[in-house]
């Protein structure tokens, strides 16, 4: 794989309840932080107006932003919110890479760069974050906020404090956000759906972070997190209690990498398998030491075997995957498992 | 409103007054003023009102006043007319004010009556209190029909604040109309009015004013008859009561004087005195008790005594009957009971029941039987069921035998040195030490008396110890009791090894349990257990790993087994599980004597308790195996009761004897009591437990134990071998299983208990998706142990090909539409867009041909396939339009790989297409449906039903239009269509109906679709609830049909094929649905004959 040569799609929603000179100035140094990226490959950046009262493309009719081939305008009839649009800017990215950026926020120079370099240096990397620097509006001081790099760092970080992306610094492959289902519409999880995917994304899939501060995230007095703070909370209770129930996540990276080994998989690969049994349960074929390593990722699954693969209409585990299995593997051997939940 | 109170007071009269309002006062200056007084408070309060409510009874007495009022605020007034039963309104008062009922109901009949009369001519509504509360949206339904006005909230949208405020709980007194009528006392007037209203309430007016009109008519006569007769009596009460009040005063007066309190003392002496005479008396006696060394035996008599009096057991008038003599000495007889009586054999205890008990002596096996001090009625429970004979062995040995009777017996240190018992203590721990209190089955088979048949040399005789405390038997006790003593630590102590609890509710819930039980307490020996060998021969297995403190007691428990074993062959495999301990440090604790019996395995590892057992199965040499964890104990006794048990049965090839429970140091904690058979391995959890004994040939034909359940491993064998043959319970107890702090952690017994809840499920799966096989004839039967799997077996749809084709990755969607949204239907149209699969709609115009020509018009500026078809039928309903698009492509040649419906004002979310189609391929499922959102127009989204069991259809839909796909090639074979009949749940009568097809339904945790309450179509309130019934009966016709269809199994495979994983854990009303499911299962298709079923 050579990531530098796949392309990037950023997702930038925009809802503007009132236009203002403000607003529209936040949003062209939002798109000049993005187009002002130093990365060789093909990228987009997908304005999708969320519904606005007036169209945002006419607020800059006329310039450069308006004429780039880069910047794709794209508007909703309907102001659905923020995950609707999200999802819907997903399933019209073109490319296997996809970032986020908020209207308000900002991209320091080298982000997209640094990110890519950590996933043409590890094919297994699925999500890449960057520190963050949270700017207010009201004049108070910068706070510098650099999580911890690595997987077991990351899923700690989970674990004793909450979401370890800033939504704005991620970059992420596109095929596990559609494989997860995008960012959920389930209402408990309003204003807090970066946080509800991270926490079913870290299960299966291996993250890193890029231990820099290459992200600006402005706070004002109208963002989410302020107006909705109650609901964000409650929100991001629940997601949190939700991964500690699991219990011990230090065993997902070992447990991920032991598995793949045997399979004979990427961990990406394994990664996708694993979450697609543990979504649907379906009774499956599997080689007989890799059912500890499914019960360490799936501790609120019961797998249990149920003989050898020929006396069960089981199928083999690769079939699960969209695009089937990468080498047409043997399984070495095999039993036939079913998961409960 | 006190306004009300001044206006009565300005006619002469009060509140509770039953005259009449003269006629003579509306013209009065003071009418005039209150009227003024009405209006300031209307323009004040009302001003920018369009609906507003005034509610206040004493309104009914002055209504021409109020309307004349609200004429001037040019307000239209409509009245509703609460009707509440007079004797509810009677039982109020009398309970607020004192007031005697017969006031009450001429109170109430005067209101009525001038309510009625006032009201007439203005848009008016009856409503009896009694549907306000039952049904308050019908209510709200018919007011806004009566009134011709409209409510300014949706139902919907108030009803969660109207249901908080309607509780039926607010009424404090509820009686019904045939309370009334047979009252004497209540006049008829009262009767005829209550009628006359309630008549009215259901919708006929007609004959009210004749019949209040007359009420009125008498009621004024005879007031002017009565009113001077009452008005003198109420003079006279009034005198009384100033005379009343004035003498309270002077009491009072008298009690707040000094003289009276300082002579309270003296006043008080007479009762303290009394009290100090009794206090010293009692202290006086303990303190002679304790110089005497008594105080303990009174106590401890004092404990029993209460806990027998409170049992009932005790029968004190035929005690003093029998035993004249303490009659005449005037002793309590409880206590002389207690103290001598039960010592000396007087006492009650042993004599027949007059009446047999039904019930067994304890609901729960849990509880001590002595602890509960019913040892009579335990007595009586098993000579009712034919063990007399037991219990008078049992006595006749209690009595004769020194090994069971003397305090210096061995076995009874913990008892050496007290006193001798009571009698009923003695046999009650004998009836329990030796088991015979517990049952013996062979598989369905009860066979109580076969400890009696076995020969005396073959019978079992305890010899071990005797629980010195009784007052904890109980698993609560015992936790509490271990959780005490582990305070601090990081863990606490759960039972090890042991789906204790048996499964939990929800999993139950879904299987057909009394089936299963039928199917375990029927099963047949196998015809490969014969017996091998001329003697039994026995190889314990123990895992080692930790607890090397309770492992020596182990050690001696084996010595003593083999001692006592005689020419039986007994060997021991200890198989080392603890990387931290070597072959040599377990073989230092071995004693020499047992040394030669011993196989140590060590490989330095930790594997788990699984996959050890199965070593140990594979190298065990002898032809039984039995399993002893290292911190417990095996009966010294074991191997020769296990071996008389052996030679009677000689077909059985698993055995499970009962166990005791001890603690650290090795005291009993309980008896354990056995009341379920085999037939219960499924819904009461592992009870087939210690000792087992399991033959090995069991293994080479069933395989070995599972290791992918560990901790539950014994209880998958023993549901695996119970459905194929019957298991031996036997009643002596031969394991003593130690209870301790350092054992599993609470999330490790929480995933044991999941992990059998997963063993339950898969077994009644299995279960069912033999016995669907069977009655489809399929025949020979395969097993599929998936739910899954369950689900497809036996359930192909006519015509449904064998091998799927590949899985046409497009989709289609049929939306209809009237066309008369076109702003909604452009939303639902621009949600197909971004599905990442072509989508093609196809929108069904049901209207004339201008709504036709629009809605094409507008199509054409949508991006898309989109196909537009006419439905000009205009006057039908609403399964039409669906059904002209699903004719057009059932015949058309095209193919997809899903079809979803989609109405004009609904929308799907942007994944919705992709993770159907995911769902598709990964499944076998012909239909696939998702959480979705509901949203009010302008609202904030709310989350909708989570799934449910496809089954749980059978009770009401909760399965939106828009959130579900079907695969199109099963939908093209079967060609349904939607019932053109119905007025409303068409949809849910189609999903019905594909059941009915065995479509396999399969639910998806994403939400993937919102659905707009618009209209009644969604809600649970219909805006005709007339036709919503008339179309409710239908499609419970067709419920009815499809589960005669279907069958009992099929129908049970719906429920436990669901995809639990899908949502949430299941919400108090979900639970109520699920069982509703199983209720109407088990009524609709009552079990006929129960299959078996094969490993």
């Amino acid at each position: 794989m050579k990531p530098l040569s796949l392309g990037i799609s950023v997702l930038l929603p925009v809802f503007f309840r009132e236009p203002s000179d403000g607003s529209v100035s936040d949003l062209t140094r939002a798109l000049d932080s993005v187009l002002g990226q130093d990365y060789p490959a093909a990228f987009e950046i997908i304005v999708i107006d969320d519904g606005s009262a007036s169209p945002i493309a006419d607020l800059l009719a006329g310039t450069v932003y308006r004429s780039s081939s880069r910047i794709r305008w794209v508007r909703l009839p309907r102001n659905g919110g923020l995950v609707n649009a999200l999802n819907f800017a997903l399933g019209i990215s073109k490319y296997e890479f996809v970032a986020r950026i908020d209207a308000d926020d900002c991209w320091r120079a080298g982000k997209i760069e640094k990110q890519m370099r950590l996933f043409t240096a590890d094919p297994d990397l699925s999500i890449v974050g960057t520190g963050m620097a949270l700017v207010h509006e009201n004049g108070d001081p910068t706070v510098n906020l650099i999580r911890p790099g690595s997987w077991a760092g990351i899923l700690r970080f989970m674990v004793e404090v909450g979401c370890p992306f800033p939504h704005g610094s991620i970059v992420a492959r596109k095929s596990v956000f559609m494989l997860l289902g995008g960012y959920p519409h389930d209402p408990r999880f309003s204003h807090c759906e970066d946080f509800a995917l991270w926490g079913l994304w870290l299960r299966f899939f291996k993250p890193a972070m890029v231990e820099e501060l290459l992200y600006d995230h402005t706070v004002s007095a109208n963002s989410v997190s302020a107006v909705y703070e109650e609901q964000q909370r409650r929100a991001s209770g629940l997601v949190h209690r939700r991964f500690l129930d699991l219990g011990n996540s230090t065993g997902i990276p070992t447990a991920l990498k032991d598995l793949a080994e045997t399979l004979g998989l990427s961990v990406l690969e394994t990664g996708k398998l694993c979450f697609l049994a543990w979504k649907y349960g379906p009774t499956i074929t599997v080689p007989n030491q890799t059912v500890r390593h499914m019960q360490v990722l799936m501790p609120d699954r019961r797998i249990l075997v149920c003989g050898p693969p020929s006396s069960l209409s089981a199928r083999p585990f690769f079939d699960l995957l969209p695009e089937g299995s990468p080498a047409q593997k043997t399984l070495s051997e095999p039993v036939a498992v079913e998961i409960f939940c | 409103m006190v306004v009300h109170d001044e206006l009565l007071a300005s006619a002469g009269l009060a509140w509770d007054d039953t005259g009449p309002l003269s006629a003579d006062w509306y013209h009065s200056p003071a009418a005039e003023h209150f009227e003024q007084r009405l209006l300031a408070f209307l323009r004040n309060d009302f001003e920018d009102s369009y609906l507003f409510v005034i509610k206040d009874p004493r309104i009914c007495r002055f209504v021409p006043l109020w309307l004349s009022a609200l004429a001037k605020f040019k307000a239209e007034p409509h009245a509703v007319i609460i009707i509440r039963n007079p004797l509810e309104v009677a039982a109020s008062l009398k309970a607020r004010d004192g007031f005697v009922p017969g006031k009450s109901y001429l109170l109430w009949l005067r209101h009525v009556l001038d309510a009625e009369r006032d009201t007439r001519g203005v848009s008016r509504s009856f409503v009896a209190y009694d549907s306000l509360l039952s049904d308050w949206r019908r209510v709200a339904d018919t007011l806004s029909e009566d009134l011709g006005m409209k409510w300014p909230r949706t139902l919907h949208r108030a009803g969660t604040e109207i249901d908080q405020f309607l509780v039926s709980t607010h009424r404090h007194h509820r009686l019904d109309e045939a309370d009334l009528i047979p009252r004497p006392e209540i006049a008829d007037w009262v009767k005829q009015a209550y009628q006359a209203l309630m008549v009215a309430a259901r919708d006929d007016e007609s004959r009210i004013s004749g019949t209040f009109d007359a009420i009125r008519s008498e009621l004024e006569t005879a007031d002017l008859t009565f009113r001077p007769i009452i008005a003198e009596r109420e003079g006279e009460i009034a005198r009384l009561s100033g005379e009343v009040t004035e003498l309270h005063a002077r009491l009072n007066a008298v009690f707040r004087s000094t003289s009276w309190k300082i002579s309270a003392p003296i006043r008080g002496m007479k009762y303290s005195i009394v009290w100090a005479a009794k206090v010293t008396r009692r202290e006086l006696k303990v303190s002679y008790w304790a110089i005497t060394f008594r105080l303990i035996r009174k106590l401890r008599a004092w404990r029993i005594a209460r806990t027998i009096s409170k049992s009932g057991l005790f029968d004190a008038a035929l005690y003093l009957e029998r035993n004249p003599d303490v009659a005449r000495a005037g002793v309590n007889p409880l206590v002389h009971y207690i103290e001598h009586g039960a010592a000396e054999g007087h006492g009650p205890d042993y004599t027949e029941p007059e009446h047999p008990i039904a019930h067994p002596p304890s609901k729960s096996a849990d509880k001590s039987l002595i602890s509960k001090h019913n040892f009579r009625r335990t007595i009586a429970y098993y000579q009712a069921r034919g063990l007399t004979a037991t219990c008078r062995k049992v006595l006749q040995k209690l009595r004769s035998s020194p090994s069971l009777t003397s305090p210096d017996a061995p076995g009874h240190k913990a008892r050496r040195g007290r006193q001798a018992e009571p009698g009923h203590y003695h046999l009650a721990r004998t009836l329990l030490a030796t088991g015979a209190m517990n049952r013996c089955w062979y598989g369905g088979m009860q066979v109580d008396v076969i400890s009696e048949r076995l020969r005396d040399t073959e019978a079992y005789k305890l010899t071990r110890g005797i629980c010195d405390d009784i007052d904890r038997h109980d698993t609560n006790t015992i936790l509490d009791y271990l959780e005490t003593r582990a305070a601090g630590e990081q863990h606490k102590s759960h039972a090890r090894g042991q789906p204790g609890g048996g499964p939990s509710p929800d999993v139950m819930a879904l299987g057909p349990v009394e089936d299963i039980e039928t199917c375990l307490g029927t099963v047949q020996p196998s015809a490969r257990g014969r017996r091998v060998t001329a003697e039994p021969s026995f190889t314990i297995v123990t895992p080692y790993c930790k607890h090397r403190e309770y492992f020596t007691a182990c050690v001696h428990s084996v010595l003593d087994l083999v001692r006592s074993a005689g020419s039986l062959a007994i060997e021991w495999v200890v198989i080392n599980d603890d990387p931290e301990l070597t072959t040599n440090d377990l073989a230092k604790v071995i004693p020499d004597a047992l040394k030669p019996y011993v196989t140590i395995l060590s490989d330095g590892k930790n594997l788990g308790i699984s996959k050890r057992l199965n070593q140990a199965i594979l190298l065990a040499k002898y032809e039984w195996i039995l399993f002893l964890d290292c911190d417990d104990l095996i009966e010294a006794e074991a191997a020769n009761t296990l071996a008389a048990y052996i030679r009677r049965f000689p077909q059985c090839r698993y055995i499970s004897s009962t166990m005791v429970d001890i603690d650290e140091a090795g005291s009993v904690l309980r008896y354990r009591r056995r009341v379920d058979g085999p037939s219960r391995l499924l819904s009461k959890g592992m009870i087939a437990g210690h000792l087992k004994a399991v033959r090995r040939d069991l293994f080479d034909e069933y395989g070995l134990l599972d290791e992918s359940v560990d901790g539950c491993q014994d209880y998958e064998f023993a549901l695996r071998v119970a459905f194929n043959e019957p298991l031996l319970f036997i009643p002596e107890y031969l394991y003593f299983y130690r209870w301790h702090t350092s054992s599993q952690s609470v999330s490790v017994s929480y995933r044991q208990t999941a992990t059998a809840d997963a063993i339950v499920k898969k077994y009644m799966a299995k279960f069912v998706a033999e016995a669907v096989a069977r009655t489809a004839g399929s025949s020979p039967i395969t097993v599929h142990s998936s739910p899954k799997s369950a689900a497809s077996e036996g359930s192909n749809p006519v015509g449904r090909p064998t091998v799927r084709p590949p899985l046409d990755h497009s989709g289609v969607t049929i939306m209809r539409t009237q066309g008369k949204r076109v702003d909604l239907l452009s939303e639902a149209l621009h949600s197909l867009a971004s599905q990442g699969i072509p989508i093609n709609a196809i929108v069904v115009v049901h209207g004339d041909q201008s709504a036709l020509s629009a809605v094409s018009e507008f199509c054409t500026g949508i991006q898309g396939k989109i196909e537009v078809l006419h439905a000009p039928e205009t006057q039908r309903r609403r399964g039409y339009p669906i059904n002209v698009a699903l004719t057009h492509l059932y015949e058309s040649k095209r193919e997809f790989g899903f079809l979803f419906f989609l109405d004009d004002d609904d929308v799907v979310y942007p994944m919705f297409a992709t993770k159907m189609l995911e769902a598709l391929a990964v499944s076998d499922a012909d239909l696939v449906y998702a959480a979705s959102n509901k949203r009010v127009p302008w609202e904030p989204t709310e989350p909708g039903r989570a799934p449910l069991p496809a089954a749980c259809l059978l009770v009401g839909n909760f399965i939106p239009i828009n959130s579900y796909c079907v695969r199109f090639t099963s939908l093209r074979a079967a060609k349904p269509f939607f019932d053109e009949s119905l007025d409303y749940l068409e949809d849910w009568h189609f999903l019905i109906q594909l059941l009915g097809h065995r479509f396999r339904f399969m639910a998806i945790g994403d939400t993937l679709s919102e659905l707009r309450i618009i209209g009644d179509g969604n809600t649970e309130i219909k805006r005709f609830p007339k036709v919503g019934a008339r179309c409710e009966d239908k499609v419970r016709a067709n419920i009815d049909r499809v589960c005669l269809k279907l069958g009992r199994f099929y129908l049970y495979s719906q429920l436990l094929g669901f995809n639990f994983a899908s949502r949430d854990e299941l919400s108090e009303s979900d639970r109520e649905l699920v069982s509703a499911t199983k209720a109407l299962i088990d009524e609709k298709c009552p079990a006929r004959e129960v299959p078996g079923m094969q490993a």
